[in-house]
């Protein structure tokens, strides 16, 4: 990446307030418009694209062998036992709809508080949202024992007339997620409406014209229907907000609802959420930094973007730390034998190594280098450091749900857990299928909303006199 | 709808945003109500300068939120109370507590819905066809950096060339006819 | 052509072609052995399917009607239909080329009802008994459609009260064991039993005398056989008989010495290596356990005392208040020092520097013994030398014990007692002189069993013609000329004594599935009247003396029918009163113990397969052995230092040898073990068990040789590779008390410290404690249980007004003895998948209820707590909470239920239970296609199938049917009228169920007791099964841990 950027340097930073441009100068409506769609419209795809769009795919396949293979001969295929019921599955399910809160977050939070920055990667960070989504539902229905009897837990009104129980945190997964999902898709969609029109306009052949006609739905730009597609907008990312940060609450509450120690304790809502953005910003910078590389999109997004997911990571990343703070302080403190054996067993149990390494990937290694403005501007290190992040995670989960089950209240029935190679093929079968679904929305949709970028450009500025006679 | 005969209206192109909103208010000014503006992103200043001011997704949104959450709470009381009124661990029947959850998630979920779906309703989408589309240069340009301020055949003060001398007043790039 | 082929071949086609070929042969009427013909060949679904197909076609409905005339109404009821289809099918599936489940031709007489008038799914119960060599098992045995489903301990009878064990459960399963061998064979052809009969009587009436007929026997347990043994002898004088039972061969029990001791009248029990507590391979388990456990359940009112001097680890020592360990070759001359110091004349102890522990042990036995004259008793070990036997009866007699707390007398519970060893032994040698024509081997595998310095199977060779009578084609059966197939003890008619003498009717349940023979048939093929079936000689053999207790003589008939309804022959025990002479003075020599760094060996009975007969059997295979946890396998069992010296850890493999034999075995701990001894269990490493026990584990008869039979010195070492145990529970060693908060000194188990530490989930006191604080149970950081109102919602109503009954369950575990019979019992009541010994290892294991075993203290010498851990049915359950669909839920009358059909299998549940007693269905695990094991499942009982959660119930099935008989009758329900299975198997009545809403039910009162306790109370679950907090009675001269040793050397 070097040269290319050394080149456009001295632009990078506004001399008016000396902070990192949002988008290098030099931009017009119709270069914007032009750059961002030849991506999709040009016939001819990237071999690199390709490439790993083959391992994606086998990826995704090895995940269907995996299913195939567990639905024919149940969920015994995995390394779950007593005491330890539930592994991978939960930990993957956790791990992924965490990494989807913080499309959502700069999709909707940001866009509330008016970050102008956040407009040229917030529509792969909502698609990162969706597809982290269908990787983590898969995993509910996969890891019960009789799959096909999962609608189950759907009130619906069934010749039987027996109906779910509305205690279960499971319950409440159920609606949360499904109702995440849904407003997730719906938002992006909505707001992918106007691109999808300038795609349609700007399409040569009749079979795209005729699809993004058809998704653009007789977009116009009425500036009508634009003043309505503002409010929604905002009604939906107000929505949105409580929305996410309920979700992984709700999917803590799986844990925290339990009586068992090492699940039961009141702050894990909190730190699950600043969890769930402190991985979710990780990956947005796992996608970001390959893609602006290879699509050469350095202009639209800058390090200025790079800089401040690394800034948010920083912040959320200290949450996490004192969540992991109030656990120790509170096994002590509490004075209850449950929770200090359970916090010792954690750290020097048999599984002792898993906390270490979480310890290591989630606080020793970001906290300490994220302060670094320079190390926040070096794309390779920010690109390993969120691997090294979610990495950390991930572990996290393993830690919070296999550890504590392993050891719990009567010491007869203590036991271990180790993964088969099932586990690990369905683990990287969903991080394959997540690849292979976002190569293709970059492949074949707008991935940085043009619309919103264009009210960034200088052209988008009106006359200070116009303005002022538009307010009466 | 069977396809009109004739002339939609005209339609004047802008190179830029204020150009557009400058013509807009003066012909909001003279009088003319069938007109609309267009243009590749937002652009408040021009809506308020045709006169759009209300909006009622907001409403439906509250609408659908109330809705959804009454529905879910109802649901659940039904359930558990009526149904299929269960001992589950010594709990009590109506742990309304434990109702929360949920009923949250539905309010938020019919009140997104209804926000998208209503403001597609309002905005009378998925609208394939549009006689705008025929006009070449609004299809190359509306979606992409052109601003474009429309007079529609429908208002009475329409003439054709009347109206055609009226817009060139403004000094747009083009004025076109739209045929249905 | 025959219809069997198209069904294998095409499924599809097959239902059509049935019905032509029925449509076809219409002419002629179809019989059921038609029918079973064309089935054969067609298996598990397809079977069924077929069946069905059949059962609506006239001819097939002719047929049965012809068959089973009473089943004619059947047809009109749809239900009843089904449920008598099924007994059909079975039998057809099963019947192979024999006949089909009926009742045995005779008359066997039901419990509660006779058979004639038999209801389809109402269960009938029988009493029999289960012959075993230590003496028999009276039992009451539950059939359904003339299936036996159920073996429990007979009610009545006074040896066992109800009592049972898992090896008497297990041979439920031993009937229906896929595997047994269906035909008579000869040189590996089918033939018929009268092909056999005729060669063999005709070959043993050649020689005229007898010479050269050799019969090799396990040990003889029925008086009927004993019987017609002697007539074939009157016949045939130079017939041999050899007798060889290779768990007991060589011990005291086997030599015509019969003693009962009494438990219950002895204040001091002193077990000199006697194991009389850990299952029947001892003498009298069943009684003794139940008055040991009797004197422990009223500390209030004053308790025994146990002392237990081992040379392994079992569940006596870790029962015991003050265990010894000495190394097998020791106590023969500690038992010497102790008849010595209590006086016994005649007696010169060997030289041995004994510890000083040792000494103050034997001190403080001794005077606890002198001040307790006539009130102690001493046991001495099957398998030790037999001085052991001699001086502890002689101190027995010295203190005054005789006629007290032992009993001795003339005749034996078997009926031929002889030297087992000894017997062998000359047998091999005529096989070597070529004088054995025909080797006719009863019941015995001694290919397998026989001790390895005799050679056996070479000697075998040398035998003209061999005979082999065995369920299984096993070890002897696959080189035997001749094998026959042996009916099951369910299956035939036979008799046997237990330990008090009393003699019970052994009557069949059901048809011999593939038309077995019994040792009866064999010898009396050479009787006078060949063909006399086993139901006349064992009436030959009792109506003489049925007469005699006969009030109205003459009336034989009711007599017998009494008998077989009570299940025994009244005045048949052995006449306590009759004061058999047992000297004060000792005659014998005493062996001196080997030197202290020589390695000993130590064989015993596995726990559970005994000599390796039930190897086949899954139940018996799967359920974690005591104090161990192994399960699917035994092992080199030994103490730590030992597997420090040897440079190994768990699951290495080392190699022992003894003489010349050699054997390989995975390393296993056993805590508190003696030092540099090494305990393996008989029974194992099976060739030709069956598909579950073939292969499993290593056969440790390699290493035993008659010169050694209980004990042996060899040598030990380490040989590369790994041999994966599955040990079903968290393992002690795995964990080191030293971790957390320092506690335990880094010997101790961590479980252990835990429990009986913070955790408060064994609660204990000594004597002395509980005297000076009955409360005990309830004081600590932990002990504490939570008042009703410690919660934010209304309490759920159970009082008596909301509800007729609550059911609770009380667990004493001052007088469980962790043996295992509820397991067994468990799983053969509420149809219990086995997962085999992979699944098992990773923790699968299916128990419903299970024995948790912390180890106190030291891990070279630890104390042992047993607890039997099942679904708690807490009030408020936290596994309830936490199921999305409502799959687990309470009842009314507060039972903690499980829906199995409702149930989608997410497991929150279980990961919630703070007790961890719910089992999940990982895979498929129960069997649903080999059709014996489906006429042995309980048909009140879902199979539960892959993908769904499951656990104890308390029995649900069982209280229902009490509800709704005792609604029919119009009353509340009695109180003891709903047994458990765990508890109606437990020996010891450490478990008791209930209604807790009746406070007059035992239940109630025991919940009220002070010692009465909730384990994690504090997590206000609300439990409704408790726990009686352990009392020990501890001598106060004597410290707690014995030995000063570090385990974490090892």
């Amino acid at each position: 990446m070097a040269t290319s950027e050394v080149k456009i340097d001295e632009q990078r930073i506004d001399p008016a307030t000396g902070e990192y441009r949002v988008i290098t100068p030099g931009q017009t409506f119709r270069g914007v418009t032009e750059k961002i769609t030849r991506l999709v419209l040009t016939p001819h795809t990237p071999l690199g694209w390709f490439a790993i769009f083959g391992i994606a795919g086998a990826g995704a396949t090895m995940l269907m062998v995996a299913v195939v293979w567990l639905f024919l001969k149940g969920v015994g295929i995995w390394a779950i036992s007593q005491p330890v019921a539930w592994g991978f599955a939960i930990i993957n399910f956790v791990w992924w709809i965490g990494i989807g809160h913080a499309g959502t977050l700069i999709s909707a939070i940001l866009l509330l508080f008016k970050q102008g920055w956040r407009n040229s990667i917030n529509r792969f960070a909502e698609a990162m949202t969706i597809f982290a989504v269908v990787c983590a539902g898969l995993f509910p229905l996969l890891h019960v024992g009789r799959p096909w009897l999962g609608y189950w837990l759907l009130p619906l009104p069934l010749t039987m007339d027996v109906w779910p129980q509305f205690r279960s945190p499971l319950m409440w997964d159920c609606f949360a997620v499904s109702t995440y999902a849904t407003i997730s898709v719906v938002f992006w969609y909505l707001g992918m409406i106007p691109d999808l029109a300038t795609m349609r306009d700007r399409s040569k052949t009749r079979l795209s014209q005729y699809v993004y006609g058809m998704l653009a739905m007789g977009w116009r730009g009425s500036v009508r229907h634009w003043a309505r597609y503002e409010t929604a907008s905002l009604l939906l990312a107000g929505l949105a907000t409580p929305l996410v940060l309920s979700v992984h609450t709700v999917i803590s509450f799986d844990f925290a609802v339990a009586v068992l120690p090492g699940w039961h304790t009141t702050i894990f809502p909190p730190y699950f959420v600043a969890g769930a953005i402190y991985s979710g910003f990780a990956m947005v910078l796992s996608l970001a930094i390959p893609l602006r590389k290879f699509y050469h999109l350095e202009h639209l997004v800058t390090l200025r973007h790079i800089d401040n997911c690394g800034k948010v990571m920083l912040a959320t990343g200290f949450i996490v730390a004192y969540g992991y703070g109030m656990e120790a302080f509170m096994a002590w403190y509490s004075a209850d034998h449950w929770e200090a054996f359970t916090f010792w067993n954690r750290a020097f149990g048999p599984m002792g190594w898993s906390y270490w390494v979480l310890i290591t990937c989630n606080l020793a290694i970001p906290l300490t280098t994220l302060w670094s403005r320079k190390l926040r501007r070096n794309m390779l290190f920010m690109f390993i450091l969120s691997i090294i992040v979610n990495t950390g995670m991930w572990f996290e989960r393993f830690v919070i749900i296999v550890t504590s089950l392993s050891r719990d209240f009567l010491p007869s029935s203590w036991g271990t857990y180790r993964a088969t190679k099932w586990d690990y093929m369905t683990y990287f079968g969903t991080v394959g299928l997540f690849v292979f679904l976002f190569l293709l929305f970059v492949r074949f949709l707008p991935m940085i909303p043009m619309s919103e970028v264009r009210t960034m450009l200088p052209g988008a500025k009106i006359k200070p006199k116009v303005a002022a006679e538009a307010g009466d | 709808m069977p396809p009109r005969e004739g002339t939609y209206g005209l339609l004047a192109e802008f190179e830029t945003p204020g150009d557009l909103i400058r013509a807009a208010r003066q012909a909001r000014q003279d009088g003319w109500r069938r007109l609309d503006c267009y243009s590749p992103y937002p652009l408040e200043e021009a809506a308020e300068a045709i006169g759009f001011h209300r909006n009622k997704v907001p409403l439906l949104t509250l609408i659908g939120g109330l809705l959804g959450g009454a529905a879910m709470f109802a649901l659940q009381t039904w359930i558990s109370t009526l149904a299929y009124p269960i001992n589950v661990g010594g709990r009590p029947t109506y742990s309304w507590t434990a109702f929360v959850v949920p009923t949250y998630e539905w309010t938020i979920l019919w009140a997104g819905l209804s926000a998208a779906y209503g403001t597609l309703a309002l905005c009378g989408l998925p609208e394939l066809y549009h006689p705008l589309f025929n006009s070449p240069n609004f299809r190359d340009g509306a979606t992409t950096d052109k601003f474009f301020l429309c007079l529609e055949a429908l208002d009475p003060k329409f003439d054709l060339v009347e109206s055609r001398a009226y817009l060139q007043a403004f000094e747009p790039l083009s004025v076109t006819e739209v045929e249905y | 052509m025959n219809p069997a082929a198209n069904n294998a071949e095409d499924p599809m086609g097959n239902a059509v072609k049935n019905e032509k070929d029925m449509a076809t042969t219409s002419g002629t009427p179809m019989t059921l052995a038609q029918v079973r013909k064309d089935l054969k060949g067609t298996r598990g679904k397809k079977f069924w399917r077929s069946l069905d197909e059949l059962a609506d076609t006239p001819e097939f409905r002719a047929a049965v009607e012809k068959e089973f005339p009473t089943a004619a109404q059947e047809w009109v009821d749809p239900v009843s239909r089904r449920s008598f289809l099924k007994v059909m099918g079975a039998s057809l599936a099963l019947a192979g080329l024999a006949g089909c489940t009926k009742q045995p031709e005779e008359k066997i007489y039901p419990y509660v009802k006779a058979p004639e008038d038999l209801v389809l799914g109402e269960p009938m119960y029988f009493a029999t008994a289960h012959p075993f060599p230590t003496g028999a098992v009276p039992l009451l045995v539950k059939s359904s459609e003339f299936r036996p489903i159920k073996i429990d301990g007979n009610p009545e009878h006074a040896y066992n009260k109800g009592g049972s064990d898992p090896l008497s459960q297990g041979t439920l399963l031993a009937m229906y064991d896929p595997d047994r061998s269906q035909h008579v064979r000869y040189r590996g052809e089918n033939r018929s039993w009268g092909e056999f009969v005729e060669a063999f009587r005709g070959k043993v009436a050649s020689t005229k005398d007898g010479t050269g007929i050799y019969f090799l026997s396990a040990t003889i347990t029925s008086p009927t056989l004993a019987r017609q043994w002697k007539a074939v002898q009157a016949q045939y004088p130079k017939a041999k008989l050899v007798q060889y039972e290779p768990a007991l061969a060589g011990t005291w029990a086997e030599q015509g010495i019969n003693v009962q001791f009494d438990t219950g009248a002895a204040d001091i029990l002193v077990s000199l290596d006697a194991d009389f507590i850990s299952g029947a391979a001892y003498p009298g388990f069943h009684r003794l356990v139940r008055d040991y456990a009797n004197r422990r359940k009223h500390p209030e009112k004053g308790m025994n005392r146990l002392y237990a001097v081992e040379s392994s680890t079992t569940t006596t020592g870790m029962k015991a208040e003050h265990r010894l360990l000495l190394r097998a070759s020791e106590i023969p001359a500690f038992t010497a020092e102790l008849a010595k110091a209590v006086g016994v004349t005649g007696v010169n102890p060997p030289a041995y520097d004994w510890t000083g522990e040792q000494k103050a042990y034997l001190a403080a036995l001794v005077k606890d013994l002198k001040a307790n004259p006539g009130k102690s008793v001493l046991m001495p070990g099957l398998y030790q030398d037999r001085s052991v036997y001699d001086l502890a009866m002689a101190i027995n007699a010295l203190l005054g014990n005789i006629g007290k707390t032992a009993f001795v007398s003339r005749d034996t519970v078997n009926p031929i007692p002889s030297d087992q060893l000894a017997g062998i032994k000359s047998l091999v040698a005529d096989l070597k002189a070529g004088k054995v024509d025909w080797l006719v081997m009863l019941d015995s595998n001694p290919i397998y069993t026989a001790p390895a310095d005799l050679d056996f199977p070479t000697a075998f060779n040398k035998a003209k013609v061999a005979v082999h009578l065995g369920s299984h084609l096993d070890e002897t059966g696959q080189i035997a000329h001749w094998h026959i197939n042996s009916a099951h003890y369910l299956e035939s008619w036979s008799d046997c004594r237990a330990y008090d003498g009393t003699v019970s009717i052994v009557q069949p349940m059901i048809a011999p599935l593939y038309g077995g023979k019994s040792a009866h048939d064999v010898l009396q093929s050479l009787l006078n009247e060949p063909m006399l079936s086993a139901y006349e000689t064992v009436r030959a053999t009792w109506l003489p003396v049925i007469k005699k207790n006969e009030k109205v003589p003459g009336d034989v008939e009711m007599g017998w029918r009494k008998v077989l309804h009570d299940g025994w022959i009244e005045g048949t025990a052995f006449d306590k009163t009759a004061k058999a002479t047992v000297e004060t003075a000792f005659h014998g020599t005493v062996p001196a113990p080997a030197s202290r760094d020589a390695l000993e060996i130590i064989f015993r009975p596995e726990p559970h397969v005994y000599d390796g007969r039930w190897a086949n059997v899954g139940w018996l295979q799967e359920i974690p052995r005591p104090v161990t946890n192994l399960s699917w396998d035994n092992g080199a069992l030994m103490p730590g230092a030992l597997i420090t010296r040897l440079n190994v850890v768990e699951e290495d493999i080392v190699e022992m040898s003894v003489g010349g034999g050699k054997v390989k075995a995975p390393v296993v701990a056993m805590p508190g073990h003696p030092q540099n001894s090494v305990t393996v269990y008989l029974g194992y490493g099976r060739e030709f068990a069956g598909r579950v026990g073939s292969g499993m584990g290593f056969n440790a008869y390699l290493i035993r040789n008659t010169w050694a039979p209980f004990y042996a010195t060899g040598s030990i070492g380490k040989v590369p590779g790994k041999w994966g145990v599955a040990i079903t529970k968290s393992h002690y060693q795995d964990h080191r008390g030293k971790e957390f908060g320092q506690q335990g000194n880094g010997d101790n188990s961590l479980e252990g410290d835990e429990a009986l530490g913070p955790r408060g989930i064994i609660r204990y006191a000594t004597m002395e404690e509980f005297k000076s604080n009955p409360d005990f149970a309830h004081e600590g950081v932990r002990y504490d249980t939570p008042s009703k109102d410690t919660t934010l919602f209304p309490n759920w109503d159970y009082s008596k007004q909301a509800t007729e009954n609550a059911w609770a369950m009380s667990i004493d575990m001052n007088s469980c003895v962790g043996c295992n019979a509820c397991i067994a019992s468990c799983y053969a009541e509420n149809n219990i998948a086995v997962v085999g010994k992979q699944q098992a290892r990773i923790g699968r294991i299916m128990q419903w209820i299970r024995i948790d075993t912390y180890f106190e203290g030291d891990l070279a010498a630890p104390r042992a707590h047993m607890q039997p851990m099942l679904c708690q049915q807490c009030e408020d359950a936290p596994c309830e909470l936490v199921c999305p669909v409502g799959a687990t839920l309470h009842t009314p009358e507060g039972l903690n239920m499980m829906v199995y059909n409702r149930c989608v299998g997410t497991r929150f549940c279980s990961n919630n239970c703070p007790y961890k007693v719910r089992r999940f269905n990982f895979l498929l695990y129960s069997d649903y296609d080999t059709p014996s094991l489906k006429l042995m499942r309980n048909p009140d009982v879902t199979v539960r199938s892959r993908g769904v959660m499951e656990k104890c119930s308390y029995c649900v099935q069982r209280i229902q049917e009490a509800k709704i008989k005792a609604d029919k009758e119009n009353r509340p329900i009695r109180d003891g009228e709903i047994v458990t299975a765990c508890q109606q198997a437990c020996p010891a009545d450490a478990i008791v169920f209930g209604n807790k809403n009746d406070k007059t039910s035992r239940v109630s009162k025991l919940r009220e007791n002070q010692r009465n306790y909730q384990v994690i109370a504090d997590q206000n679950t609300r439990p409704r099964t408790t726990y009686m907090a352990e009392v020990l009675n501890l001598n106060p001269e004597l410290e707690e841990t014995p030995e000063e040793f570090s385990p974490a050397k090892g």
